[in-house]
């Protein structure tokens, strides 16, 4: 059972839906240069004027297995998992959207960017986003896939790199939040997993629900911006995501799980402790 | 009518990504203090327009944007034999418009001297998204692809320079060249620029399945049936031939042999590209038999069995292709997977007036 986020501040309760993921973890408060409570809301437009200082924020993304950077499309099968299943990584993209800068008193700074990731092409795995008010902001949440709003047919912009990341509409439409996939060893030979985040339903009977949504409050992500650049370096450990709360054997599901609940739930309550804050640096 | 897809859904998509556009703008975005942007340049009633609604936006290079009289010439280079040693083929001798600007049914295409070639002729549908072209992607786009066959000793065998000596002595080309490019100067450069802009025009989307997704027209059971194998995993083509494109335009190996050719490994050198090759589009896929980059199936049903067995479990084969499970597909979803992906064929594609040889019945003057 996944826990419902108890966190949300008033621009993500639009957006997303009773049942998701939230990982709430500890932050930081590195102490106040104005009154955050003038900037309600989620905009960079709530109470500022041009003249007032501006923060920038540079997120950086990496992927690694365990303690060593994540290798893909070797030839061999390198790593290995709770599970004891032997695999390499040929694929790995995700969408981040929503990231949000959380105050101390509930209201919070949102970015609607929408960042495709893809682990194979560096150049995508750092953006940053520009305008936030100045201020102490206690957390970083990200949002690993696409909001609900946008997260249908045609919802993103029409780019090949959108078109490539389509969730059929058979299975509820929209995009892939996750897409990675592989290959692992399965006795003599060797099969395929796949990781691909989505909508799905509890049943056939059931309508699609969006609980594919993981959003993560970034530990120890507390930030406060005057006018000036911070970058904080996000880790994905590909191999944690195995892990807790449940140990997922690809050798039980395998690569077809894009309209199976169970994994798509399991792989969802397992991404709490796949993200983690590598350096947080005032630049 | 697609389950769940009312008749409106086109107008409803692009209304919905105005509409994100629209939100994206509310929430998190700038206060007003940027500098207004400059006012688009005037409109070029010469450029064409290529755009195809609910598709990907077209992105020309920006050297090469295509105009009416660059697409003109184009075509006429396409279909001109002078490019070849004993002009006795032109790029649309082994891409005819009848079989989706493939090479007529033939496994290999043959060169200017009777020569047998080593690749299928691909089809051309719906480059104009298309970035590394090729079986194995070694030109980075159309405008270098086009440069190639005119000096491969396999196929037209000639040179250059002096395709561009036969074109300028011409006396139709050099006003037509002016009024693509401003001079009356024949180049190599600006005749693969012509030839791309026309490969760009290429554009199919107006099979039954856009129909149906118009709410124009209605599958049949076993072509929904297919449908519903083909965008789920049951089948699982949509990872690489995803919707609307049915490609992604990547590199994948497909588990053909085992040990592979080395394919796009072939340009990159990596070992992870050994046995990738270019993914083709299915729309307009029945008109271009036979299959895979060395043509090696007859026909799509020989296709469908050779993923249905799940590949040969090549060290780079793609997850998407299942070896060592297959897809358990019976007869009967063979052949209703088969009937969903004619639904794209666009015979208004193959046969339209504008890409056709202008050659024909004496059309323009050589």
């Amino acid at each position: 059972m996944i826990a419902p986020c108890r966190f949300l501040g008033p621009c993500r309760a639009h957006l997303v839906p009773a049942v998701r993921t939230c990982i709430a973890l500890g932050a930081l408060s590195l102490g106040a240069l104005f009154l955050s409570a003038l900037f309600l809301g989620c905009g960079g437009d709530k109470g500022t004027t041009p003249d007032d200082p501006e923060g920038r924020l540079t997120l950086k993304f990496s992927y690694s297995i365990d303690d060593a950077p994540l290798v893909m499309n070797t030839a061999d099968y390198p790593y290995e998992n709770a599970a004891g299943n032997e695999y390499k990584v040929v694929g790995l993209k995700h969408y981040i959207t929503g990231v949000q800068l959380r105050r101390l008193n509930g209201t919070s700074f949102e970015s609607t960017d929408v960042h495709l990731l893809n682990a194979a092409d560096p150049t995508t795995l750092a953006f940053t986003i520009g305008q936030i008010p100045a201020g102490p902001y206690s957390s970083i949440q990200i949002l690993v896939g696409v909001d609900d709003t946008r997260n249908v047919e045609g919802g993103l912009p029409a780019t090949l790199d959108n078109f490539n990341m389509q969730w059929p509409r058979q299975l509820g439409g929209g995009y892939h939040n996750v897409m990675a996939e592989g290959r692992y060893k399965a006795g003599a030979a060797d099969s395929t997993w796949t990781v691909h985040l989505g909508k799905v339903k509890h049943d056939p009977n059931e309508t699609f629900y969006h609980n594919h949504v993981v959003e993560v409050i970034v530990p120890g992500s507390g930030i406060s911006f005057s006018d000036d650049s911070w970058e904080v370096s996000i880790d994905v450990n590909l191999n944690q995501w195995f892990v807790t709360p449940t140990v997922y054997d690809f050798a039980t599901y395998g690569s077809f799980i894009m309209d199976q609940h169970e994994p798509q739930e399991i792989l969802i309550a397992n991404a709490r402790d796949a993200f983690t804050v590598k350096s947080k640096v005032r630049l | 009518m697609i389950p769940g897809w009312s008749r409106s859904r086109l107008a409803t998509t692009i209304g919905s990504l105005t509409l994100a556009f629209t939100l994206g703008s509310g929430c998190g975005g700038g206060k007003g203090t940027e500098p207004p942007p400059p006012p688009p340049p005037p409109p070029n009633p010469d450029q064409v327009k290529l755009l195809v609604p609910g598709f990907p936006a077209i992105v020309q290079p920006s050297d090469n944007l295509a105009t009416h009289q660059g697409v003109a010439l184009g075509r006429r280079l396409f279909y001109d034999p002078r490019l070849s040693l004993n002009n006795s083929q032109s790029c649309g001798s082994c891409h005819a418009p009848a079989f989706a600007f493939s090479d007529h049914g033939r496994r290999f295409s043959l060169g200017a001297e009777g020569q047998v070639g080593d690749r299928n002729s691909p089809a051309l549908v719906n480059l104009a998204w298309s970035g590394n072209v090729f079986w194995n992607g070694r030109a980075e786009h159309i405008e270098a692809q086009a440069l190639q066959p005119v000096e491969n000793p396999i196929e037209m065998m000639e040179q250059w320079p002096r395709v561009v000596a036969k074109l300028a002595a011409d006396p139709a080309y050099p006003p037509l060249f002016r009024a693509a490019f401003g001079d009356d100067e024949v180049t190599a450069d600006r005749a693969v620029k012509a030839i791309a802009q026309f490969e760009r025009t290429l554009l199919s989307y107006n099979s039954k399945y856009d129909r149906i997704l118009r709410g124009e027209e209605s599958f049949t059971p076993g072509e929904e049936r297919g449908y519903n194998m083909f965008f789920t995993e049951k089948a699982d083509c949509f990872h690489c031939h995803v919707d609307y494109l049915f490609t992604d335009y990547g590199f994948h190996d497909v588990g053909l042999d085992n040990p592979p050719e080395r394919g796009r490994a072939e340009v990159t050198n990596r070992p992870e590209d050994i046995g990738r090759h270019k993914v083709p589009t299915l729309r307009n896929v029945v008109f271009s038999a036979p299959y895979m980059h060395d043509g090696r199936f007859a026909t799509l049903r020989d296709v469908i069995d050779h993923y249905n067995r799940g590949g040969a479990g090549t060290p780079n084969q793609s997850p998407f292709v299942h070896f060592g499970r297959g897809l358990n597909l019976t007869d009967q979803d063979k052949q209703d997977l088969l009937d969903f992906i004619l639904t794209l064929t666009d015979s208004s594609f193959v046969t339209n007036p504008a890409f056709q040889d202008p050659f024909v019945d004496g059309l323009p003057s050589r």
